[in-house]
C-alpha cells in the first residue's frame, strides 16, 4: 500500500457514494465488472486517479491495487495525472490538421507557460493534443469539458480562455470541476 | 478418445487436450510462449499458429484449439514459417537485445525460437520504446521490463496460482509494460516460479543471477526434502556443485511449482552445519571405526542391561530405505530392543505453512515412517520414549536424522547416544558417536509423502564429505554386530521392505517411475499439524 495521500488528503467515499457503487456492483454478475464504472466516478470525484485513489478503488471493487491501474492505465479518458480546471482538448487529426490545428495549438502554447504535463502553473489549463472528435466539418475544434468550440481562429481562442480566466463558468455543467482541490504539487 | 492428425501423424489424446499437447504426442515441437501446461490459456503470443488442414479453419491458434476427431493440423507449410517468422519480428520490435548480459540467455525462448524460426534483420526506423529495467519486485526477483515480451504468464500465475494478483500488464498496445502497482512488493512464497515461467529475461531469480551461465549446469532428477509434500525438482550443478533447484514437473504432486524455502534449500547441501566426517569419543574417526565402537556399545549394553536398554528412534527426515535398514540391523542382532517414532518439526525448519504446496510438516518421510512402525507393531511415540528416558532404563540411544532432543523438549537424557544425521544439531552435539548421513540429493532410495506417495531418489550429485546413505551405514554398523545376512543397497532394502510393511506390498523402487506410486490405502486428506516444538523465537 501506498502511503501517499491524494492532493495531501486521505481518500474515501461518502456513505451516498457507497451506496451508488453497491447499486452499480449489483448491476453485474460479478463485482469486478463494476471497475470502469467506479474508475469514473472517483475521477469525477477527486479530479485524476493518484495511486491513493487507484488503491481505493480496487479495494471497494474488491481486485488488488494493480488491477485498478492496469485498468486505469488503459484509457486515455481515465488521467493518472493532475489536470488543470479547463482541459483544452484539440484535435490535431485530418480535417482539423488541414484547416489549422497546428496553428490554434501554437497559438494555446504561446500564452501561458505549460509544463511537461501540458498544464499551467496555477492550475487553470491543461492542454491536450487529441485525435478526431468527429466534428470534421468544422475544424479546428477543440472540447473543453463536454462541450465543443469549433471553427476556431486564434482570436476566437483568445476570447474563450479570456472568459475561462475570469471564472466564467463551463458551458456544459461539470460540478466536481467546482468542487475539487486545486492542487498540482502532488 | 479423439484422434485428430499432426503433419499427417495421427494421434489418439485424452479429451480436453490442446493441439500443443496433442503435437507433442506426436512427436512435433509447436514454439509457444504464453501458453503452460498449469495455466489458464491465454492466447495472445500468437506463437503458436498453424495451418488447418482439416476440421476447422485456419490458421488458428494450437494452444487454444481442442483436440477432437477429424481435425488436422500442419506445422511444417511455408504460411506457417511465414507466420512464425513475423511473429518473432514483432516480439523483437522492442527488445533491448541485450542477451550478453541477460542471465536468462541458454535457457530462453527468445533466443531459441529466434535461431529456429527469426533470423530476420532489424527493419526498425524508430526509436526503440523502452521499458524500466532492473526493478527489485521481490525478495527473489529481479524485473527487467524491457525485456518482457507481454505472455502474461506472469499475470495468470498470481492471479490463478498464489491468488496474490501482484502483477499486471500496464498500458496499451507497444507501451505495454509489465510490472506491480508502484510502492509494493510480491508477497507470497513461489516467486522463483516466477523466473522459471517467464519465457525471457523479464523475471530473474535474484539468487541464481549472474552465478552461472545456464549451459555449463547439468539437471538431474531428485525430491525436495524440506516437506512432506516431496515436490519433484531437478539439481542444476556443475561437476557436483549445487547451483539451483527448479521444480521438475510432477502433475500428481507440485504441477511446474515449488516454494522458495524448498528452492533455496540446496545451499543446505554446502552449508558449514553440515555433518561431514564420522566421529566417535576419542574424537574424528572413520565411518567404520565409530561404527565398530557404537556396535561394541550395544552389546555391551544389550549383555549387561538387556536388550531393552538399547533403543532405535526412526528418522521422519531419513529415507524409507534408511529407517527400514537401521530397523532391521537392530532388531537383527539386539531383538528386544525398543524403537521409537518422535514426530514433529525440528528447529531448522523454515516457519511457513499454506494450502498451496507447503506441509505443515517440514519432514519429508513422516508418511513412510509411520507405515514402518506400524508394521512393525512395537514402535512406541514420544511419550513412551520420555518414559524409558526417565526411568533410566534406556541406556544407549541409536537416532536416524531428527533432532530428537529438540523435538522431546525437557527429558532425561541417556547414557549414551548415537546420531546418524545430515546436519549438527541439540541432538549431534549431545551425540557420542555421530555418523555423516548423505543428503537426499545424495543418495539412492525413496521418500513416502504426505499423499502417501512414494517417490524415488537417484544420487544427483556425490555424497558430501564421508556421508554415506543411511542403509550403508545401517548395513556397515549390522556387519559390526555380525549380522552380514541383511540385505544392502537400496534396492535390496526396497525390497525387503516391500516383503514386509504391507502398505508397500507390490512396489519396488526402479518401478516408481517419474510420478511415483501410491502405497495401499487410504492417504490421510487432512493437512494435520505436528506438534511444534521450535523454540520461541
Ligand atoms: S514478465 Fe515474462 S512472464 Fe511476465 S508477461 Fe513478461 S514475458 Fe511474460
Ligand atoms: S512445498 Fe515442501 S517439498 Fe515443495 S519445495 Fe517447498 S519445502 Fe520443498
Ligand atoms: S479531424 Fe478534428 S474533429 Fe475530426
Ligand atoms: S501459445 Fe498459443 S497464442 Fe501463445
Amino acid at each position: 500500500m501506498t502511503d501517499q495521500a491524494h492532493n495531501g488528503e486521505k481518500v474515501a467515499w461518502t456513505e451516498q457514494e457507497l451506496a451508488e457503487i453497491e447499486e452499480i456492483a449489483s448491476r453485474y454478475p460479478s463485482r469486478r465488472s463494476a471497475m470502469l464504472p467506479v474508475l469514473w466516478m472517483a475521477q469525477h470525484k477527486f479530479g485524476w486517479l493518484s495511486l491513493p485513489v487507484l488503491e481505493l478503488v480496487a479495494e471497494t471493487v474488491g481486485v488488488p491495487p494493480s488491477e485498478a491501474r492496469a485498468v486505469a492505465s488503459f484509457y486515455t479518458m481515465l488521467k493518472k495525472k493532475p489536470t488543470g480546471r479547463y482541459v483544452l482538448q484539440v484535435c490535431h487529426t485530418l480535417s482539423c490538421a488541414l484547416n489549422g490545428a497546428e496553428e490554434i495549438i501554437r497559438h494555446i502554447e504561446s500564452k501561458y507557460d505549460f509544463d511537461e504535463n501540458g498544464n499551467t502553473p496555477d492550475g487553470l489549463f491543461t492542454l491536450e493534443r487529441v485525435e478526431c472528435l468527429a466534428s470534421c466539418g468544422s475544424g479546428p475544434m477543440m472540447q473543453v469539458g463536454e462541450h465543443y468550440y469549433e471553427r476556431l481562429t486564434p482570436e476566437k481562442v483568445d476570447e474563450i480562455l479570456a472568459g475561462f480566466e475570469s471564472g466564467e463558468p463551463l458551458p456544459t455543467p461539470r460540478p466536481e470541476a467546482d468542487e475539487w482541490q486545486w492542487n498540482l504539487q502532488s | 478418445m479423439p484422434t485428430v492428425k499432426v503433419n499427417g501423424i495421427e494421434v489418439e489424446v485424452a479429451p480436453g487436450t490442446n493441439m500443443i499437447e496433442a503435437a507433442r504426442q506426436a512427436g512435433v515441437d509447436i514454439p509457444h510462449y504464453c501458453y503452460h501446461p498449469h495455466l489458464p490459456v491465454a492466447g495472445n503470443c500468437r506463437m503458436c499458429l498453424v495451418d488447418v488442414e482439416a476440421g476447422g479453419r485456419g490458421p488458428d491458434i494450437a494452444c487454444n484449439m481442442q483436440a477432437r476427431d477429424g481435425l488436422a493440423i500442419r506445422t511444417d507449410t511455408d504460411n506457417v514459417k511465414r507466420m512464425r517468422r513475423s511473429v518473432m519480428e514483432f516480439l523483437l520490435v522492442n527488445h533491448p537485445l541485450d542477451c550478453p548480459i541477460c542471465d536468462q540467455a541458454g535457457e530462453c525462448r527468445l533466443q531459441d525460437y529466434y535461431m529456429e524460426h527469426g533470423q530476420h534483420h532489424s527493419r526498425l526506423a524508430d526509436e526503440k520504446i523502452t521499458r524500466t529495467k532492473r526493478q527489485d519486485i521481490g525478495d527473489l526477483i529481479i524485473l527487467d521490463a524491457d525485456r518482457c515480451i507481454a505472455c502474461s504468464r506472469c499475470v495468470r500465475f498470481s492471479d490463478e496460482v498464489t491468488k496474490t494478483g501482484e502483477l499486471r500488464l500496464f498500458n496499451r498496445t507497444d507501451h505495454t509494460e509489465i510490472g506491480v502497482f508502484p510502492g509494493t512488493r510480491l508477497s507470497h512464497h513461489y516467486q522463483g516460479c516466477l523466473a522459471d515461467i517467464c519465457p525471457v529475461g523479464a523475471l530473474t531469480n535474484k539468487d541464481f543471477r549472474f552465478q552461472k551461465r545456464s549451459w555449463y549446469l547439468r539437471a538431474e532428477p531428485s525430491v525436495c526434502d524440506r516437506c512432506a509434500t516431496g515436490c519433484n525438482i531437478d539439481v542444476d550443478h556443475d561437476h557436483g556443485e549445487v547451483f539451483r533447484y527448479r521444480p521438475r514437473r510432477n502433475d500428481a504432486v507440485n504441477k511446474s511449482w515449488m516454494c522458495d524455502f524448498g528452492r533455496l534449500s540446496y545451499k543446505r547441501l554446502a552449508a558449514e552445519d553440515r555433518i561431514l566426517t564420522a566421529r566417535g569419543p576419542e574424537g574424528a574417526e572413520g565411518v567404520d571405526a565409530v561404527l565398530a565402537g557404537l556396535a561394541a556399545a550395544v552389546d555391551a549394553a544389550a549383555r549387561d542391561h538387556g536388550d531393552g536398554s538399547v533403543g532405535l528412534v526412526l528418522g521422519t527426515r531419513a529415507t524409507n530405505e534408511a529407517n527400514w535398514a537401521m530397523l532391521r540391523a537392530l532388531r537383527a542382532a539386539v531383538p528386544g530392543a525398543r524403537v521409537f517414532l518422535v514426530e514433529g518439526n525440528d528447529p531448522d525448519a523454515f516457519d511457513y505453512t499454506d494450502d498451496l504446496l507447503v506441509h505443515a510438516d517440514k519432514n519429508p518421510n513422516t508418511a513412510g515412517v509411520r507405515l514402518i512402525a506400524e508394521a512393525d507393531g512395537a514402535v512406541g511415540d514420544a511419550e513412551a520414549l520420555r518414559a524409558a528416558l526417565a526411568d533410566g532404563g534406556l541406556r544407549l540411544l541409536l537416532v536416524l536424522a531428527d533432532d530428537v532432543l529438540a523435538r522431546l523438549g525437557e527429558v532425561r537424557r541417556p547414557e549414551a547416544l548415537a546420531f546418524f544425521g545430515t546436519w549438527a544439531n541439540a541432538t549431534s552435539e549431545a551425540a557420542r558417536w555421530v555418523l555423516p548421513l548423505a543428503a537426499a540429493q545424495e543418495v539412492e532410495g525413496s521418500f513416502t509423502n504426505f499423499q502417501g506417495r512414494v517417490q524415488r531418489l537417484q544420487p544427483a550429485i556425490p555424497a558430501a564429505g564421508d556421508s554415506r546413505p543411511g542403509q550403508v551405514l545401517a548395513a556397515g554398523l549390522a556387519r559390526a554386530l555380525g549380522e552380514d545376512a541383511l540385505p544392502a543397497g537400496a534396492a535390496g532394502v526396497f525390497h525387503d521392505l516391500a516383503a514386509n510393511v504391507p502398505a508397500f506390498f507390490g512396489l519396488s523402487l526402479a518401478g516408481l517411475g517419474a510420478e511415483g506410486a501410491l502405497v495401499h490405502r487410504e492417504p490421510p486428506t487432512e493437512q494435520v499439524a505436528p506438534p511444534d516444538t521450535r523454540p520461541a523465537p
